[in-house]
Parts: structure tokens; C-alpha cells; sequence
């Protein structure tokens, strides 16, 4: 068939691991419309994001390079936006996808969360452009937003804001007498960590007993991070860290995160109505992922990979929704199995515009296309992962954490058998049996990170991180009191 | 009809909460023997003990005392033992229930974990003593014995191995039909803490739990004052990495399981010392008490196991709730539930009482005979237990829980005050609503009257006292009464 040159409709929701929709196999989370979404095109069982925070994963969807190379390594803090360069784009120095897709004739906008630096001017070649004035989550409700130069308050719900502003965009540019658009959605939600009163799909999961998330007690990691947290952070911080041991198990919180996929689904089905209303669905790619997974306590913690002493790369916090229709083109009801990861996306949509994936960066992601329409299943059984001191690769056989091993903490590799042990509970790295399997996955992780890492940004080597580390005690240990954040 | 005194056999366990029995309405957990026994004697349904912790509320039950009375508020940590003096009992200077038992011509035996200071040293109180050396129970085998002049690891599991020890020591005092005697059973389990009970349970009940869903435990979250204890033993590098596994414990089902499995077992004890007091001819003439030391919560509030393990300590209803079943010599197997409140230091009471033993002063000792409300005895009981767990002291009435915290710290403590009636759950902290300043004000007086009474100014941390042997927060009695605050024996 011929290649058509398709509007983009990037949905990039905020912390929400793949297991959280219906279509994934959840029996207690209420999303027809994703599940609706899954239906007509490609549910990917086995997504990975890199990275397990918001803004390393952001910037790679972007880019699609690693956080070793584009030096974004956890969330970027607004709260020292005072240090940030004038009109800081953490990626600013790389040319992103809204870029070459501007480049192709397409309209790009932003429309949600940018975290990605000061939100105040279109970034990254993006011209429509509706943010929230920061990256951090405080509230769903009275949030400052940008409008394409504007700034007002949101009166509702961030999420139907975003909907709401993306209704308006479509209206205006989805045509299929216009120029291809390039829509990045990226709602705020479902998020965890914020208060979050009661909204129109809270009544579904009010005496939810939560069965998809087995019950589990915290594990030693998590306390040892909480504890870090303790001797190293000032107080006020130490209060935010110590919610993560508050959050695991309590009905109420999860039940509230649980409805925020609600509220997203609702937007998504919202905005593919508008599609069709505007007749453009047959040309749109339309993907919803996430930027990383999230655990809701599986594993003994809440939420990202890097709140554990060390961190970790548990299924969990890694693993992303990931489905992709595109009319004609995507085989609808397909599922597929492969490993794939957030920059193989980046080359896949790239793939589909008929843009080059060139880059003076060497670029580890690989267009999944020919698996989009059903063609072949052949793909690499591989996705690498890192948070600051873990690296890891995932096989369809093994999950191997890697940690850096010049510190004082005597951190430890982790090897998991994925065949036998789907559920990673059993470290099998310290057992001598283990010990080739372990040399040899070593061996990938760091010939990995040999290629796909700029030594500015590389802190196995002595390299730094942008704006902010969440553990700049480390780097500062090993080495030396003169590592710090650069730009 | 003997006119001979009762045998008396105090059957005292190791943290189990009130409510995990059968016969308390939960429906996982497996104690037919004590299901049983209820359907022949007096259930307490409102049993809490005054602290909750080991050997504080040992010390109670044997004096009749409160812990700013004994001077023991929490439990008696071996680590320090090279400080104890020689042979130290933590209640030698008191007139304890076995003492006064044995001039009455009773036959006392300890049997089980004391706990109370130098093992050794319960030979002070009671005549036969099969006690294990440490105290702070790490597991249910092999523990170290003194069993009289010999010292050995114990075979199999503790429970089995004590309910061994208590059937012969019953055999044995039926040959001397005219002694009465008392049997102070002292189970060292279900216990609740890792190690003991860490992992899938591996015991004859363990099959019965096998992937139980433990929906008798509700799930629910870590408590911030969970937290904050764990943080501030780490500020106070008072955390020696045991108590981190607090915060790991709830939620954990095998672990559960494993406790629950504990409680079976503790069951079946109970179950084989009742039929060899049938066998002997010894159940009409025996008044049998079932309780257990403390409470635990399992995870309720957000917290694991002990009150004192909150920063403040709490004495939330599953921490201080105490089983209690008391069946009382000659009494035709009647079955009675009994929900007026009443604590660890009434079982003293009332034992005194059928031995026909004096009650002690109303200004010496809170205990109160309980033996009018089993023999429904028409009498006006006040209905309220007082607790106290070093820096809160509490009083639970039918109608009301108020958490009392000393105030003068730079913790800035907070009272809590809890509608019994319409928060049975005790999730709805009243006490900073103006609404109940009054209700606030009038408990804040009868604890204040209380403990002004049922405290000995030397034990009364309060009031500038101190603690016998170890206190588990003494930086804040540091802080509170000068640097040169320290315990004392």
C-alpha cells in the first residue's frame, strides 16, 4: 500500500504502568475507550520506558536518545527554577521529533504537561503550544497554565482542561484539506502523589477492594530510601519522601489513582470522537503510552524505579501502556509481544512520516512498523533501562539491574528469570550457577552504555546530570565534592 | 464437697489481640479449644491491658499494679543486662500473687517465659520454675531452658514443649490431693515479630492457611506515626535495623499467616491443658483464666504489633484489646459474655478474691475483683481502663478513647480523643474539635486523678521518675527531666 503521510496523535499520559486498563487484563479499572482504542489497532504487551521518571522519559520520547545522552536523569526540579539558564530547554541542543516533523509539513503542538524546562515560550518546535506552567504536580485543580502565550488558570480539572484545549486545536487544524498535525497530548494524569478530591468517576471505584494490586508489605529497600532520605534532605522534603511508605496498601489512595485512569480515558474517547466528527481518523496515528510505569506497591514500593536504596528497574516501575491504531495501516486487534521501549517509538513514528532518523547521535531505537501491520514478529529481544546507579537490560528470558559498583553502599546486581520467576522474586545474581548468565548480560549492559551515552552525561564515568540528581550525595561521593549539575 | 482452696491455672500468652479467636467472631482464625472453653465459662470482651508491651503488663498482672507503680514501661531489654544488678527481679520489692498464694499453702509454678529481669531470678517468686533464659523471644525452637538445677535447649516447638511441662506438673500435684496450687502457664507465642514468625508458617496448622487471603487483617496503609518512629530512632541513632522491619511487616501474608498459624498452636496448648485438668479430676475445683500479656495490631492503624512503636505510642483498640476467659471453680459450665470494661491488673484481683485472699487498698492498687460480674452479681462497676505507654496515658470508657500526651516536649504532642459509639474503628480524632473541649477537659481530669493515685513518683516519667532498666525512648526523658535523667532498679 502506499505510505500516506498521517496526522499524529501522541497521547503521553503521566505515571501509569500498562497493568492499570481494562484491555490489559485489569477486571477493576473502568476504560472503554482505551480498551475501545486497543480493539481497532495494536495493544504492545511488553513496553518499557528507559527511564522511570518523568522528564528523563520525556525527553527521550522527544529525542530518542538515552538519559546518558541527552543528561536528563530523573525529574527535573522546579523548585531551583531559579538556577535554570534563561529559556531552558533540557533538550534543547538536539533536533526532536516535533522538529523533523515541522520540517515534513507538519502543525505541531504541545497540548498538557512539558516538564521538560521553562514551559513559557513554545519549545522544541512545537508551535501551538498549551502547558502547565510547571512539570511538578501539585494539584489537578487551579493549575497555571500557558496558552500559547497566555497565562490563566484552569478552572476545571486538568485533565478535561487538556481535553477541553485539545477539542479546540482539532476543530481548527484536524482537516483533511490541512497540513498533517502532530498532536502531543500529554495529560498530567494518572499521577499519584497529589491530593485528589473526589470527581465524576469516583463513585466507580468507592469500595473497590483493589485485588488487582496484591497485598504486599514494603520492602527494605524502600525503607532504607526513606530513611536516606532522612539523614541527607531538610525536613520538608523528608515530609514528601515519607509518603511513599504511606501510600502502599491504603484503599483510599489507590482507589483515587485508579479513578484518574477514568478521567484520561474519558478525554481519550473525547478526542477520538472529535476525529472522526472531523473525518480524519482513517489518516491519524493514534498512540497512547505513558512516560514509565508505576508501582502501586507491587514490589514493596510506590512509584518510581529511583524511590528504592537503589533503585530498580521491577516491571512495574518500567512497564507502559502502549497502543497504536492507525486505520489501513495497523492490524486492528493485533498483540504483540516483542520487547519494545519509548525510543523505538521515536524511530516507529518517524518510520510512519516518512522522516529520516538521522542524528549525530547514535539512535538505539528501531521502527517497530512491520510489526504494526501484522508482517513479521522479528525484533530485538532487548530494552535497556537506567536510573542514576542501575543500569539493566530486559530480555523475553532474563531482567538483569546492574549497579555501579565504585561506591560505599556494596550495592548488588540483581538477575531475575523471567520464564520461571515472571513475577521477579527470586535474585538469582549472587548464586554461582548464575554466573556466566550474569557475565554476559553485564557484558550487553556495557557495551550499551559505551555506545549509547555522551561522557558529559554519563555518571558511571564520572559524567553529571542536568539540573538535578536525586541522589547528588552519590555523585558527590564518588566523585568528588566538585560534581554538580550543569545545563 | 472439698473445702480445699482452688487450683488456680493462669494460662498468660504472648501478644495476641482479643479479637483473633473464634469465639471472638473471626471467622479465619482456627481455636476450637478456646472456642470451646468459652461455651463453658465467662468471655471478657472488653479486656485491655494498662501498657502494651511484655513485661510491664507481666509485672501488672502479678502485682496488681500499674507501670508508674512497678516501674517497669516497657519491655525489659536483655542488651542491658550487664547493668542489672545480681539476680535482678524487676518486682522483688512487691508482695507478688505467687508469694501471697504460697502462704496461703498453695504449690506455685512458673512454667513458660518470665521476663521480669534475671530468668534466674523467678525462683524468688515461685516455687517450680521451667523458664526460658532470654526473655525476647527470636523463635519458637530450641530455646534455652531452666528447668530447676538444669540448663538445655528445649526440643520441638516452645508451646508444645511448656503444655508438656505444665500436663506433668498438674500429674504430679494431683498426688498431693490436699496442696492447691498454682499454675502461672506463660506461652512465649503467637508472638508477632520476626524472626519467630517470618516466612510461610511450616507447622502442623500451616496447611490450613496455605493461601488464606487473611481478610480478617483489613488492608490498609503504614501510618505516619509509624514513620516517624522509625525516623526518629534513626535521628536518635537508636536504630539498630530491627525495628526498620516494622514498617516491612504489614501487608506481608505470609507473615499473617504464619502468626495465625501460631495462635492454632497456642490453641491446641490451651485445648491439652484443659483435658488433663478433666482427666485428673481437677476442672470443678480450678479457676482457668485465658489472656494474653498485650494486644498487637496487625497492621490496623498502620502500625505492627506493639503501642509503643508509634511516635507518639497509641493505645489503639488491637494494641491494649486483651483475650480473657475466665472459668471459675463450681460453676456448672455456664456460658456468659461479659462486655464491661476490665483490665490485666482485675485478673490479680480477682483471683485474690476466690482464693479468699484481702483486696488490696483502693489507694494502692486499681485491681478489682471480677468476680461479681461472673457471678452476675448485681454491682456497680466503673466502667473504664486506664492505660499508660510512657509518654500518652489513656482512658477507654464505653463511650469514649482519649489518648493523653504529656505536653511539656518540644514534640508538640497532640491529644486524641475517639467516639466509641460512633467511630467504633477509632478513625475520627476529636480531641482538637472545639465541639469537644468539655468531653476533652472532664477525661484529661479522671486520668490526671488517676495516675495521681496509681503512680509512685519515682516511676512516674510524668512527673521528672524514671524507668526500671530501659526505657525504648530515652532521649525524650532526656530532654524532658536533664541529661542526668537515667534508669534505675
Amino acid at each position: 500500500m502506499n505510505k500516506r503521510q498521517p496526522n499524529i496523535l501522541l497521547i503521553f499520559v503521566d505515571n501509569q504502568p500498562a497493568s492499570m486498563m481494562g484491555c490489559y487484563g485489569n477486571d477493576e479499572i473502568f476504560s472503554p475507550h482505551l480498551d475501545e482504542l486497543a480493539s481497532s489497532g495494536v495493544l504492545f504487551r511488553n513496553a518499557f520506558s528507559p527511564n522511570s521518571m518523568c522528564s528523563p522519559c520525556r525527553a527521550s520520547m522527544l529525542t530518542g536518545l538515552m538519559p546518558s545522552q541527552h543528561g536528563v536523569h530523573t525529574w527535573l526540579d522546579d523548585y531551583i527554577m531559579d538556577t535554570w539558564p534563561e529559556g531552558f530547554s533540557a533538550i534543547a541542543e538536539f533536533e526532536t521529533l516535533p522538529e523533523k516533523l515541522a520540517k515534513k509539513g507538519y502543525h505541531t503542538a504541545l497540548i498538557g504537561k512539558y516538564h521538560l524546562g521553562f514551559a513559557d515560550e513554545p519549545q522544541n518546535g512545537f508551535k501551538h503550544w498549551v502547558a502547565m506552567e510547571k512539570g511538578t504536580m501539585e494539584s489537578f485543580y487551579d493549575v497555571p497554565m500557558i496558552d500559547n502565550g497566555q497565562r490563566h488558570t484552569a478552572p476545571e480539572h486538568s485533565v478535561d482542561y487538556f481535553t477541553r484545549k485539545s477539542l479546540d486545536y482539532l476543530d481548527k487544524h484536524a482537516s483533511p484539506n490541512e497540513p498533517p498535525f502532530f498532536l502531543c497530548l500529554t495529560y498530567p494524569a494518572p499521577y499519584a502523589n497529589v491530593p485528589d478530591p473526589d470527581h465524576r468517576y469516583s463513585h466507580l471505584y468507592a469500595d473497590l477492594p483493589m485485588n488487582s494490586v496484591p497485598r504486599e508489605g514494603l520492602s527494605p529497600e524502600l525503607i532504607d530510601w526513606i530513611l536516606l532520605c532522612k539523614e541527607k534532605y531538610p525536613d520538608e522534603d523528608f515530609a514528601w519522601y515519607k509518603r511513599l511508605a504511606e501510600q502502599p496498601n491504603d484503599l483510599p489512595a489507590m482507589r483515587r489513582f485508579y479513578a484518574q485512569v477514568s478521567m484520561v480515558d474519558d478525554g481519550v474517547g473525547q478526542v477520538l470522537a472529535k476525529l472522526q466528527e472531523k473525518g480524519v481518523l482513517e489518516n491519524t496515528l493514534v498512540i497512547y503510552t505513558a512516560d514509565h510505569g508505576k508501582s502501586n506497591g507491587q514490589h514493596g514500593f510506590w512509584g518510581h524505579g529511583e524511590d528504592t536504596w537503589p533503585s530498580n528497574m521491577h516491571h512495574s516501575a518500567n512497564s507502559i501502556p502502549l497502543l497504536i491504531s492507525y486505520p489501513g495501516f495497523a492490524q486492528a486487534g493485533l498483540e504483540v509481544d516483542n520487547l519494545v521501549g519509548t525510543t523505538d517509538l521515536f524511530a516507529t513514528i518517524l518510520d510512519l512520516a516518512d522522516c529520516e532518523l538521522e542524528s549525530p547521535e547514535p539512535i538505539f531505537g528501531q521502527s517497530f512498523g512491520p510489526m504494526l501491520r501484522g508482517e513479521t514478529t522479528e525484533f530485538r529481544d532487548e530494552v535497556f533501562m537506567e536510573q542514576e546507579e542501575t543500569r539493566a537490560i530486559r530480555t523475553s528470558e532474563w531482567l538483569f539491574m546492574k549497579r555501579l559498583e565504585n561506591t560505599k553502599y556494596g550495592f548488588k546486581d540483581e538477575l531475575y528469570d523471567l520464564v520461571n520467576d515472571p513475577d521477579e522474586r527470586v535474585n538469582l545474581a549472587q548464586d554461582p550457577n548464575y554466573a556466566e548468565v550474569v557475565a554476559k548480560l553485564s557484558s550487553r549492559v556495557e557495551e550499551f552504555f559505551t555506545k549509547y551515552t555522551n561522557p558529559r552525561w554519563d555518571l558511571w564515568k564520572g559524567g553529571t546530570v542536568k539540573s538535578n540528581s536525586t541522589r547528588p550525595f552519590l555523585w558527590e561521593e564518588v566523585w568528588g565534592e566538585d560534581w554538580t549539575p550543569e545545563f | 464437697m472439698a473445702t480445699k482452696k482452688p487450683n488456680i491455672v493462669v494460662i498468660y500468652v504472648d501478644n495476641h489481640p482479643g479479637a483473633v479467636m473464634g469465639c471472638a467472631g473471626n471467622p479465619e482464625a482456627y481455636t476450637p479449644n478456646l472456642d470451646r472453653l468459652s461455651q463453658n465459662a465467662t468471655l471478657f470482651t472488653e479486656a485491655h491491658c494498662p501498657n502494651a508491651m511484655c513485661s510491664p503488663c507481666r509485672a501488672s498482672v502479678l502485682t496488681g499494679l500499674m507501670p508508674s507503680q512497678h516501674g517497669i514501661h516497657t519491655w525489659i531489654d536483655e542488651y542491658y543486662k550487664d547493668d542489672w544488678p545480681d539476680n535482678w527481679n524487676a518486682i522483688d520489692e512487691f508482695d507478688t500473687l505467687p508469694e501471697k498464694l504460697a502462704r496461703e499453702g498453695y504449690d506455685t509454678a512458673l512454667i513458660g517465659k518470665y521476663h521480669l529481669g534475671n530468668a534466674e531470678s523467678a525462683t524468688d517468686l515461685f516455687k517450680k520454675c521451667i523458664t526460658m533464659q532470654i526473655g525476647h523471644v527470636q523463635s519458637f525452637y530450641e530455646n534455652d531452658i531452666i528447668d530447676g538445677e538444669e540448663r538445655y535447649k528445649h526440643p520441638g516447638h516452645s508451646v508444645d514443649f511448656f503444655t508438656d511441662k505444665a500436663i506433668d506438673y498438674i500429674e504430679q500435684c494431683c498426688e498431693e490431693k490436699e496442696i492447691p496450687f498454682f499454675l502461672f502457664l506463660t506461652f512465649p507465642a503467637p508472638y508477632g515479630h520476626w524472626p519467630a514468625i517470618q516466612g510461610e508458617p511450616v507447622n502442623r496448622y500451616a496447611d490450613r492457611f496455605t493461601d488464606s487471603p487473611m481478610l480478617s487483617v483489613p488492608r490498609e496503609g503504614i501510618s505516619k506515626q509509624a514513620i516517624d518512629w522509625i525516623s526518629i530512632l534513626k535521628e536518635k541513632d537508636l536504630d539498630d535495623g530491627e525495628y526498620d522491619v516494622l514498617l516491612q511487616i504489614p501487608n506481608d501474608l505470609p507473615t499473617l499467616r504464619n502468626y495465625y498459624s501460631q495462635i492454632s498452636i497456642v490453641d491446641d496448648g490451651v485445648g491439652r491443658v484443659l483435658e488433663a485438668l478433666e482427666n485428673n479430676n481437677l476442672a470443678d475445683n480450678t479457676l482457668f483464666i485465658f489472656a494474653s500479656d498485650h494486644g498487637m495490631s496487625l497492621g490496623q492503624h498502620g502500625f505492627w504489633g506493639h503501642g509503643e512503636d508509634t511516635w507518639p505510642s497509641n493505645t489503639h483498640r488491637e494494641a491494649n484489646h486483651i483475650p480473657l476467659i475466665i472459668k471459675a471453680p463450681d460453676d456448672g459450665n455456664k456460658q456468659k459474655v461479659v462486655d464491661s470494661l476490665v483490665g490485666t491488673t482485675d485478673i490479680y484481683a480477682t483471683i485474690l478474691d476466690y482464693v479468699g485472699l484481702e483486696m488490696p487498698h483502693i489507694n494502692e492498687s486499681p485491681a478489682r475483683s471480677m468476680r461479681p460480674l461472673i457471678e452476675n452479681e448485681n454491682i456497680v462497676w466503673n466502667n473504664a481502663c486506664f492505660m499508660e505507654q510512657e509518654e500518652t496515658r489513656a482512658i477507654r470508657t464505653s463511650q469514649w478513647l482519649f489518648m493523653m500526651r504529656v505536653q511539656n516536649t518540644e514534640y508538640n504532642f497532640k491529644h486524641e480523643l475517639y467516639d466509641l459509639v460512633a467511630d467504633p474503628d477509632e478513625r475520627m480524632d476529636l480531641a482538637q474539635d472545639p465541639e469537644y473541649a468539655d468531653v476533652v477537659s472532664k477525661l484529661s481530669a479522671r486520668l490526671d486523678e488517676y495516675f495521681s493515685v496509681y503512680a509512685n513518683s519515682r516511676w512516674d516519667l510524668w512527673k521528672g521518675g524514671t524507668v526500671k532498666s530501659n526505657s525504648t525512648r530515652p532521649f525524650l526523658w532526656k530532654e524532658t527531666w536533664g541529661d542526668s535523667w537515667t534508669p534505675e532498679y
